[in-house]
């Protein structure tokens, strides 16, 4: 019997006990599964629950590991996947009722790369039908339901990796693979309370991974902890054939335990403060308070005045819709869940190219912009979101009137295909999780990662747990 | 033809709602959001407040840009939308006209190519 504290512990502690054979891989995903079964649907958090090939999974690394061939961090730990990663032995829905049955013969590269790893796949997890890009403008935007919050589930777990978020969250899995196109893994982790990392795009290949925007979307871990995000990402780095975007840099990764060797330098932007709920700016406050002797703050930054918003709203819309053309022309988006997602993809068709190459073009200039001021600093802060999470119940723009973020730190990120770390960080309204995020230059993963350990040493709340029964 | 009156582009809700009906989410919030904070002032101003204290924004006209655009969008694809979410679509490419300005206000050198590389 596994106590349920066990289920909330971070990847390389569960990774000791099934190492030293404490805790059996069967025994782990069993639980895991009944978990998923359990749970899952309080949070709408779950598509498919893959117990025959998860158990057949475990089962092979119980054998691996009594007889020695130990593969490694992952080897025997269950997690999941957003449903818009194709796997073999189960549907991959993009969370739209079109979907709903669409099968695939083959594993996405990031899962055979967590097979090969030895992580046992338990579900396919929730989100916002196709990744939001008909743009939803309600929790309730998945053909299974909105994504709740463990943590108040009268509260939306964000989007568009709604599963990956409340799944982590109330410890169904340890971790999983969500993804982002501008916010899809940043936001989630803030309004579920979990660690989530988007990797530098290009880091994690795309292969099998539905495309809603081409250069844009990247697949990355959600986890408890930064320390589990990176032994995730360490499995699924890497250059791939199958992927022109793949760098061949890839991603090593171990532990130093020791701080920076020097403070990092860490710009606060201008106005990410101003606008935002209180409780964010104090719980901000007091993370920066907490890495104060191994980060040197200057505040107040003036971030780069280009149109950010607009260029990736271009870029979405044009591509999302080249991506989801059959589905807009054949009016079968009216079988979306959101009532805007039912229209919002016909805009898209009529983006002007001279709009969309204007938008590509303007990314080179961006990334200029965003370079310079990395040589002046080695890492950007913010408040991953300005207000806790959403209700489930209201329209976003009708959520917090008059809350704001200040600059557009995410769109930015993205558009510059930037590596960002987000961290829980106390909470706020509504007994609600808040969140820190550090961004950096691309393929700056190790020093986000070497800073959010830090973080996360000297503060606990990656490890709070919601009220799951 | 109809218009439905519509606060001003620089009123922060009709700035969301304009972002949302962009289809620019992948997350709509948090693309929304940033876009709608990336409307604030250089230097980091603050956006008009749509809550209850704030002055009661202007109504706003839609283009006849959209208008025509919305005319294309009814011809191509009116079977498949009610008058409302026709509407609303046209509202939508409101926004995306404004956003279109806002990128072509930025100067590009002529040397200055799009952010993918064609390979033979």
């Amino acid at each position: 019997m596994i106590d349920d504290a066990s289920f909330f512990l971070p990847v390389r502690e569960l990774a000791v006990r099934l190492r030293t054979r404490k805790l059996g891989p069967v025994e782990l995903a069993t639980a895991c599964l009944d978990r998923l079964e359990k749970l899952g649907p309080r949070y709408n958090a779950v598509v498919t629950v893959m117990r025959e090939s998860a158990l057949t999974d475990a089962r092979t690394a119980e054998r691996e590991i009594a007889a020695g061939r130990y593969r490694g961090l992952l080897h025997g730990i269950p997690c999941g996947v957003k449903d818009l990663v194709a796997t073999k032995n189960a549907p991959t829905t993009w969370g739209a009722a079109p979907y709903r049955d669409q099968r695939f013969d083959y594993d996405a590269t990031a899962v055979q790369r967590l097979r090969a790893a030895g992580a046992v796949l338990c579900g396919k997890l929730a989100m916002v039908e196709l990744a939001g890009g008909m743009g939803y403008n309600h929790a309730d935007a998945s053909f299974t339901g909105p994504g709740l919050a463990p943590w108040n589930t009268k509260f939306w777990s964000g989007g568009s990796s709604s599963g990956p978020g409340s799944a982590v969250a109330a410890g169904l899995v340890p971790f999983a693979i969500g993804s982002e196109t501008s916010g899809s893994i940043l936001t989630p982790a803030a309004y579920s309370g979990v660690t989530g990392l988007r990797p530098t795009y290009g880091l994690v290949s795309r292969h099998g991974a539905m495309a809603l925007c081409w250069t844009l979307d990247k697949l990355g871990p959600m986890a408890r902890g930064a320390d589990d995000c990176a032994i995730v990402l360490a499995a699924v780095a890497g250059r791939d054939a199958k992927d022109e975007s793949t760098s061949t840099r890839g991603f090593a990764y171990q532990r130093r335990p020791e701080p920076p060797a020097r403070p990092l330098r860490v710009a606060v932007p201008k106005g990410v403060t101003d606008k935002v709920q209180p409780e964010v700016r104090a719980n901000f406050a007091a993370s920066l308070e907490a890495l104060e002797d191994v980060i040197d703050v200057t505040r107040d930054v003036e971030w780069p005045d280009l149109p950010w918003g607009p260029a990736v709203s271009a870029i979405v819309g044009a591509e999302g819709a080249s991506a989801f053309l059959d589905l807009i022309e054949s009016g079968r988006v009216k079988e979306l869940a959101c009532p805007k997602d039912r229209h919002g993809g016909y805009a898209g068709t009529l983006i002007p190219a001279v709009d969309y190459l204007q938008a590509m073009r303007l990314r080179r200039p961006m990334k200029r912009a965003v370079a310079a001021l990395f040589e002046k600093f080695d890492l950007v802060a913010s408040p991953t979101r300005a207000t806790v999470a959403y209700p489930a119940d209201k329209n976003f723009e009708d959520a917090y009137p008059g809350i704001s973020g200040g600059p557009a730190l995410i769109p930015a990120g993205n558009l510059c295909g930037l590596p960002a770390l987000a961290m829980p960080n106390g909470f706020g309204e509504n007994g609600l999780p808040t969140s820190i995020a550090f961004m950096g230059p691309a393929f700056s993963e190790r020093r986000l990662v070497q800073l959010g350990n830090v973080y996360q040493t000297r503060t606990d709340w990656h490890l709070k747990r919601p009220p799951v029964a | 033809m109809s218009r439905l009156p519509q606060p001003p582009i620089t009123d922060r809700r009709r700035f969301l709602v304009t972002i949302g009906l962009a289809g620019l989410s992948s997350t709509l919030v948090p693309s929304a959001l940033a876009f709608a904070q990336s409307a604030t002032p250089p230097g980091g101003g603050a956006p008009a407040k749509p809550d209850s204290a704030a002055a009661p924004a202007a109504p706003a006209e839609i283009s006849d840009d959209a208008r025509s655009l919305g005319e294309i969008v009814r011809r191509r694809y009116g079977k498949h939308l009610t008058p409302e979410q026709l509407e609303a679509v046209i509202r939508e490419m409101d926004g995306r006209i404004q956003g279109g300005k806002r990128l072509r206000e930025t100067k590009l050198a002529n040397g200055e190519e799009p952010d993918f590389t064609f390979h033979a």
